[in-house]
């Protein structure tokens, strides 16, 4: 089982370089993460974007693109589109998003999610590595979905547990997140869990998910010193103000670590944000070959 | 100013008279206790617990209505007798609706907010998040009251021109999300000086609050990002799953406390501990002294 972004690093370096797309990878640190990766053998890329562009920051990092193939495509949303395809088509395992808005990537993503598998919805899944804590945990979904529904956080759920799995977690432990108070007993968020925990008791075929009872984690854990297998390892928020304040919270005020990644139909996009530093980006990498080198290892996807 | 410096200049403010709801299962009247050993305070206990009668220097007055312990506990207050009321059973509509309770006398100035309050990890300075227990959705009139309820709780911090951070998922103002355009309001409203010395920034999202870098980045040029004293939440379940997750996995030191209130008060929630208490106990002093930390004791 993974606990830690070390032990990401530690199998990404055991496995296989991967082929990935990355879009859009006229940006220095974009590109100089692109040239680590291919020399710790990560990763195996190639490049969508302006060709010239490419070419400039190339030369400019001193990364040498006579093995690397190019793929000359303006239009962001084409290009969005095409590392899409390359992925649905077997060519790539993954997707690392360069210098490009994430609009383009969840556009194509929802599309690709609606004609393959209708049934799923993409959402982002950020794992989180904090002082303290001795193992990985997830919050979902602070990048997708605005105000999702029931139905939807149901899909939200399933997505982000199969992306777990890939991450050899034995059990995953589930927290559905709601502010309910004694000032305010009767929050729709925790209603909505109350369903959500009915509709997995039904669903919990291999016994590996366990919905927690509580619906935050003062009530879990009253603010006293807890067992660490006790913390969930995925948080659902009630939606993605929720997710996106409290995600950049645990990196700015706990001096968490994050890495995000979103995921429809099975095909995984790597999201670094525009602040990751190189390592982050190199993590990220081993992050995108552990989750899909697991996922062709036939664990199923849901 | 960090917490052990409250609770040095509240001992030398102390010790203040205190009424503390007593419900006889004796939950947190030990903080109290302790809070007097310390010199915080001087308790006077109201309610059930036969065991506190005649218990060595205790004062206890017995009223097993704990509806009118509470009720007496506040005339008491209003009446000068004591200076600072305390419920131990955890925050309720109840205690909301009697400290806003006109035929007892007392006036609400404002909407009662609740603001926490924890020494940061990235260089130990007392930070406030609010409101992070009463209102689920506040609108914008609600964010003004809050926002004036956490600039005079920071006044009592020593904090005299706090640096606010209208915190939203994005620092764009978007039509389509509430939250963005009452923090831009907020912040107009203080660019025209309608929060005193106070700067409300926004919106902010975390990323660009914490970073001077990250805000130069989106255009932002403004004196809160990377200096903020005050986060002002959108809603309650960011601003109360946030709190919990620092708490809890931050281990920060924390306390907490009512805004808009007319009489020092002390209060639980879940988010407290027997250590939090007793700085809630210490803050409460601070504010029933009336005067900010810093004016007498620089």
């Amino acid at each position: 089982m993974i606990r830690s972004f070390q032990d990401i690093l530690l199998r990404a370096g055991s496995l296989p370089p991967q082929r990935v797309a990355v879009l859009y990878p006229d940006d220095p640190d974009v590109m100089k993460a692109v040239k680590e990766g291919m020399r710790r053998k990560y990763i195996e890329p190639i490049l969508i974007g302006v060709k010239p562009n490419i070419q400039a920051i190339a030369s400019e990092i001193g990364l040498d693109l006579n093995s690397i193939e190019i793929i000359h495509i303006e239009d962001e949303q084409k290009g969005a589109d095409f590392c899409v395809d390359q992925v649905i088509e077997g060519k790539v395992s993954f997707i690392i998003k360069g210098k490009i808005l994430t609009a383009y990537m969840y556009r194509s993503l929802i599309k690709a999610t609606r004609k393959l598998k209708p049934d799923e919805i993409p959402c982002t899944i950020c794992f989180h590595q904090t002082k303290g804590l001795n193992k990985i945990f997830a919050i979902t979904d602070p990048g997708v979905n605005i105000k999702p529904d029931i139905k939807k956080k149901f899909r939200i759920l399933n997505n982000a547990i199969s992306v777990l799995k890939r991450l050899e977690f034995d059990r995953v432990g589930v927290m559905v997140l709601s502010a309910r108070r004694e000032v305010s007993p009767d929050l729709i968020s925790a209603r909505e869990g109350e369903i959500l925990r009915n509709m997995f008791f039904e669903h919990n075929d291999d016994g590996i998910i366990s919905i927690d009872n509580e619906i935050n984690i003062i009530e879990a854990f009253g603010n006293k010193p807890f067992k660490e297998d006790k913390f969930p390892d995925l948080f659902l928020v009630p939606n993605i103000e929720t997710g996106n304040i409290l995600v950049k919270t645990i990196d700015h005020l706990i001096l968490g670590l994050r890495q995000c990644v979103t995921v429809g139909a099975g095909i995984i996009t790597l999201m670094p944000s525009r602040s990751d530093g190189y390592e982050e980006r190199i993590l990220n990498m081993a992050f995108g070959a552990v989750l899909t080198h697991n996922s062709n290892k036939n664990l199923k996807l849901q | 100013m960090s917490f052990d410096q409250i609770i040095e200049i509240a001992r030398r403010r102390g010790p203040k008279r205190i009424v503390v709801i007593e419900k006889g299962n004796g939950s947190f009247h030990g903080v109290a206790l302790k809070a007097r050993d310390i010199g915080l305070v001087d308790p006077i206990f109201i309610g059930r617990g036969k065991y506190l009668d005649g218990t060595n220097g205790i004062n206890f007055i017995h009223e097993p209505n704990l509806e009118k312990a509470k009720i007496k506990g506040l005339e008491m207050v209003i009446e000068k007798e004591a200076r600072i009321f305390m419920d131990p059973t955890p925050l309720g509509r109840s205690l909301l609706m009697s400290l806003d309770d006109k035929r007892i006398g007392l006036k609400k100035r404002r909407l009662i907010s609740y603001i926490s309050i924890f020494e940061s990890l990235k260089d130990g300075r007392l930070t406030l998040f609010t409101d992070t227990y009463i209102n689920d959705n506040p609108n914008l009139k609600d964010k003004v009251a809050i926002a004036e309820n956490a600039i005079e709780i920071a006044d009592i911090l020593g904090i005299k021109r706090p640096k606010i951070a209208a915190i939203a998922p994005l620092e764009l103002v978007n039509p389509a999300i509430a939250s963005t355009i009452d923090a831009a309001v907020l912040s107009k409203m203080s660019d025209r000086g309608q929060f005193g010395s106070a700067i409300i920034e926004g919106p902010l999202g975390m990323d660009n609050a914490e970073s001077v870098m990250a805000a130069r980045r989106k255009g932002i040029e403004s004196p809160v990002p990377g200096n903020v004293d005050i986060y002002l939440y959108p809603d309650i379940e960011s601003a109360y799953l946030t709190t919990q997750f620092v708490f809890v996995l931050g281990k920060v030191r924390h306390a907490g406390m009512l805004g808009g209130v007319n009489i020092p008060t002390v209060t639980l929630t879940p988010l407290d501990t027997e250590r939090s208490c007793l700085l809630n106990i210490a803050l409460a002093v601070m504010n029933a002294h009336g005067l900010s930390a810093t004016t007498n004791e620089g």
